[in-house]
């Protein structure tokens, strides 16, 4: 009894100076006097927190069962420090850059902020670590028990179990103290660093001092030491290579996983740099932790009653020697590692339940609106983190207490790594793999974690506890090959290598696959691009697309979560920044992924995410976004496109260069052509003039009548030289674009009647027939023009029709809109092959019937082009059939 | 540099899976031997591990130290 509280005050003394160093701690770092706690050699400390009661305790005993392979606990987490080039640095860098505030975090920023899959690895992770929290009650129970003896605990506390609940509930408030004092807006606490600090230099001169007075005081030097190892019953080492194997590769897993781990390895680190400094203080740590182990274990299983628990060798081995003073300082340090253990735990667990469970259940609760109800979410929050402190403290008791509290420290530590390393692939494969998505790990994680549960994690509750022993014999529902211990039909290995090696493979095999199969959603995609070339780029560039002004909300939802003051500094910070007066800044994209980063500091990522989006809406990826993160595949990609798609361009214009001077070449011999033929349509009239007019110089005896001949003909001929020069004159001004369009009013029907007049094709031999009815339509045009045109069209029939009783049809109607008068004659019409080339400059069907210069249906085009209209040739109308079609401005029916 | 820092962790995962071939003429060795070996491998390992640390450039990320402060102060 008097020993008994002699212990109980000795912790609570030892209890009360860890907090006042971790009050100090936080004091000065307020204050900014935390220089000191910024040291790479506090952070390698903190990462002790690896060696829990498990390494304290559970090693000696380890070794005193297996010999050497308790050191396979500890060469995977070297292994890894050693390498912390490959993964350390790019966690801690991706966990800085990102806010990370826990592995499930981690997982759920990674794949697309997804809180299914937080909730998920939060659940692995607890159920997970809860087997080790039962170790550290049972360590800190079984140490308490052999320290007073059995009989003082049963006294005061009734039985051992009761004894273990005790302990749960005094460290359930130790941490509820500790962790959740403040809501830190980067889930830094400097205080329980430097507790834990303190704790790691405790254990570590605690088992050192044993292993000194065992070496030195027990056994007498090295020499004799080494000879006693040899000697003992565990002198020949034989490895299971599995396990060997296994272990090392286990212990490397969880030292990346455990989320303990992963608290003060990633999210409590200050600075990347401190990495550098651990890459090798870490690994001297472990060694010197490990260094004693096997000696103490020799000389325990020596000099101890063979019934003796090998766990407590370290405890028991001075106490049995009279030294009370080492055995209490050894009792110390396996408080020590197994306080430090439960604390850090505790919080980063209630950290991943608080944000990932409890912050959505309550934003959904409360509706659409919950991010900017009133009420302080920071209360919430940290309400949230104690009730889930004692919650996990609850299962690591209740798993004590099921499991019955007799196993091996070690065994119970190996089912939690085993639990806890399912989320190693899609942790790794997230930071290393741009491929891998959220479906892949969902459904990686939740097998491996199926799978140990079914093997490892129920089988160690014993036979007929959970899994009945007819499961055990012939697989779950009599099915051979779910048999918890030979899956597959393979039996006979170890069931930890067996557990392990299927719930890792099949993880592992599933993520791949699934991952492959599956298509990542934008924001994951970035999110992957983030992860993975973190170093490339470690600015977030998650766009959302603000712009209505909802500072003033988001001004609310920040206060609640980040208090009052932190807020509106954040705020005014950004109002500064952006150059503004007053308090609000505009919410631009950069400040809302500052603020969403700030907050994901204090409520997870997925929750910070889900909460600004409340306000702002959806978050869209811009294309510029996924462009920025392209890998440089893809750029090359896209770099290729624009460089086809200059050559592309380049072809293009040389086409169009080849086609400009094609038609320039086209043109020149146009001009070349119709100069030729100008000359030619020129000479034939002058020619005649020329002849003429000699014959009527030269020639003395010219009759009357031969005289007015020759006259008439030239004057026949001069008019024809008008004429034609008229035409050209006519031509080039229409197409140059320069004629004045003299506009009018005035009836179709009497266009036509003036065109025929003109013609004098009413009384000759071309018989016109008209419909009068279509000609009534009024027009707005130039009247001369358009009557000029059909001059044109009624000559040509008159010349060309040779039909026997020539007789020219023109009808009238509107069509579309468009008025069309048609010009159908009876003729033979005009061949196919010169139907497209009429009305081109100088062409005539055919020479034969020598009539204009062939000017008249181009001048046509282009009048009607000029006025809006249009001159196409109609064919297979019986005879030569020409369209004009008129756009009517005005009409109106008389 | 750099490479040495990546290949270090290769090189003591097959300096420690050694011992599992050191029974392979029958005879198991002593514990004392293996246990030498073992913690010899880490000496040597946590001593290329602080030459390493000590020659790798500094480059310090976005978060540190300086940059930290811009952040924080922001």
């Amino acid at each position: 009894m008097g020993i008994l509280n002699v212990l109980i005050v000795v912790c609570l003394i030892y209890v009360a100076i860890l907090f006042g160093v971790a009050f100090m701690a936080e004091r000065a770092a307020a204050q900014g006097r935390g220089g000191w706690l910024r040291s790479p050699f506090v952070y390698t400390l903190s990462l002790s927190i690896y060696c829990t009661a498990w390494t304290f305790y559970g090693a000696v005993g380890y070794a005193a069962r297996s010999g050497l392979e308790y050191l396979t606990i500890y060469l995977g987490p070297t292994l890894v420090m050693i390498g912390w080039w490959w993964v350390l640095r790019k966690l801690v860098r991706i966990g800085r850059s990102q806010r990370i505030t826990s592995v499930a975090d981690l997982v759920s920023s990674r794949y697309g902020k997804s809180n299914t899959l937080a909730v998920v690895a939060t659940l692995v992770a607890v159920i997970g670590t809860t087997p080790y929290i039962a170790l550290q009650l049972q360590s800190v129970t079984l140490s308490f028990s052999s320290f007073a003896g059995a009989e003082a605990i049963e006294q005061p506390f009734g039985d051992r179990n009761s004894m273990a609940l005790w302990v749960a509930v005094g460290l359930a408030f130790f941490t509820i103290l500790f962790g959740t004092r403040n809501l830190d807006a980067n889930e830094r606490h400097h205080g329980v660093v430097m507790a834990i600090a303190l704790e790691a230099v405790v254990k570590l001169v605690a088992l050192m001092a044993v292993g000194v007075f065992v070496v030195w005081g027990l056994a007498g030097g090295v020499e004799e030491i080494l000879a006693k190892i040899d000697a003992s019953a565990i002198g020949s080492f034989s490895p299971h290579s599995g396990r060997w194997a296994a272990l090392t590769f286990l212990s490397a897993a969880a030292f990346l996983t455990l989320p303990r781990m992963f608290q003060v390895m990633v999210v409590e680190n200050e600075d990347e740099r401190h990495l550098r400094t651990a890459s090798w203080a870490f690994p001297t740590y472990l060694m010197m932790m490990s260094l004693f182990v096997v000696p103490i274990a020799a000389v325990g299983l020596e000099l101890m009653p063979a019934g003796a628990n090998p766990d407590l060798f370290v405890l028991t081995l001075p106490l049995s020697q009279g030294q009370e003073g080492l055995a209490m300082f050894s009792f110390l340090g396996g408080f020590s590692s197994a306080t430090s253990m439960v604390i850090v735990a505790t919080i980063a667990l209630s950290t991943m339940v608080s944000n990932h469970v409890v912050m959505p259940i309550w934003l959904w609760s409360k509706g659409g609106g919950g991010a900017m109800i009133s009420g302080d979410v920071r209360g919430v929050v940290l309400l949230a983190r104690r009730i889930s402190m004692a919650v996990v403290l609850a299962l690591g008791y209740l798993y004590y207490r099921f499991s019955g509290g007799g196993a091996a420290l070690a065994v119970i530590g190996l089912i939690s790594f085993a639990g806890l390393a399912q989320v190693l692939p899609a942790m790794i494969g997230g930071i290393f793999w741009r491929g891998a998505t959220r479906a892949g790990a969902l459904s990686g994680l939740a097998v491996g974690f199926l799978v140990w549960l079914f093997c490892l994690l129920l089988p160690s509750f014993g036979d007929g506890n959970i899994l009945s022993a007819a499961t055990f014999r012939d697989g779950l529902w009599g099915i051979g090959w779910l048999r918890p211990h030979a899956l597959f039909g393979i039996a006979g290995l170890d069931p930890l290598v067996h557990a392990v090696m299927w719930s890792m493979s099949l993880n592992t095999i599933l993520f791949v696959v699934v991952s492959l199969m599956t298509f990542p959603s934008p924001l994951e995609r970035l999110q992957g691009a983030q992860f993975v070339n973190v170093f490339q780029h470690s600015m977030a560039t998650q766009g959302w697309s603000g712009g209505v002004a909802q500072a003033e909300d988001l001004m609310v939802m920040a206060q609640r979560i980040l208090g009052p003051v932190e807020a509106q500094e954040f705020f005014l910070d950004e109002v500064r920044r952006q150059g503004l007066a007053g308090y609000l800044p505009e919410p631009t994209s950069e400040f809302l992924q500052r603020l969403e980063r700030e907050l994901s500091g204090s409520v997870g990522s997925a929750t910070a995410h889900a909460m600004v989006a409340q306000i702002m809406g959806r978050a869209t990826v811009s294309v510029d976004d996924l462009l920025k993160v392209a890998d440089e595949t893809a750029q090359m990609m896209e770099y290729q496109n624009q460089l086809e798609a200059k050559s592309d361009e380049l072809t293009r214009t040389a086409r169009q260069l080849r086609a400009v001077n094609e038609k320039l070449t086209q043109l020149s011999v146009q001009k070349d052509a119709f100069l030729s033929q100008i000359s030619h349509e020129l000479r034939t009239p002058m020619t005649s003039i020329r002849a003429f007019s000699e014959i009527l110089r030269d020639t003395d005896e010219l009759g009357e009548e031969a005289l007015r001949k020759y006259a008439g003909i030239i004057h026949n001929e001069a008019i024809r030289l008008t004429r034609l020069l008229d035409d050209l004159l006519d031509l080039s001004v229409l197409e140059n674009g320069q004629v004045s369009l003299n506009l009018r009013e005035g009836l179709l029907s009497d266009v036509i009647d003036q065109a025929v007049a003109a013609t004098g094709a009413g009384g000759g031999t071309l018989r016109i027939r008209r419909t009068q009815s279509g000609e009534a339509v009024l027009l707005n045009t130039d009247l001369d023009r358009l009557a000029q045109v059909f001059i044109n069209l009624i000559a040509n029939a008159q010349k060309y029709c040779d039909a026997a009783r020539p007789e020219l049809t023109i009808t009238a109607k509107e069509r579309d809109g468009l008025l069309v008068v048609d010009f159908v004659d009876n003729g033979t019409g005009i061949p196919r092959e010169a139907q497209s080339l009429i009305f081109e400059k100088f062409a005539r069907v055919s020479d034969h019937k020598a009539g204009g210069a062939g000017l008249g249906l181009a001048i046509c085009r282009e009048i009607m082009a000029r006025l809006g209209g249009g001159i196409t040739y109609l064919p297979g109308q019986g005879g030569a059939a020409f369209r004009v079609t008129l756009r009517p401005s005005l009409r109106a029916a008389d | 540099m750099r490479d040495a820092a990546r290949m270090l962790p290769l090189l003591g995962a097959v300096l420690w899976m050694l011992p599992l071939l050191f029974g392979m003429d029958g005879e198991n060795p002593k514990t004392s031997e293996a246990m030498l070996y073992v913690f010899g491998v880490w000496v040597v390992m946590a001593i290329a591990a602080l030459g390493l640390s000590l020659r790798l450039e500094t480059e310090p990320g976005p978060g540190d130290e300086a940059s930290l402060e811009d952040e924080e102060a922001a």
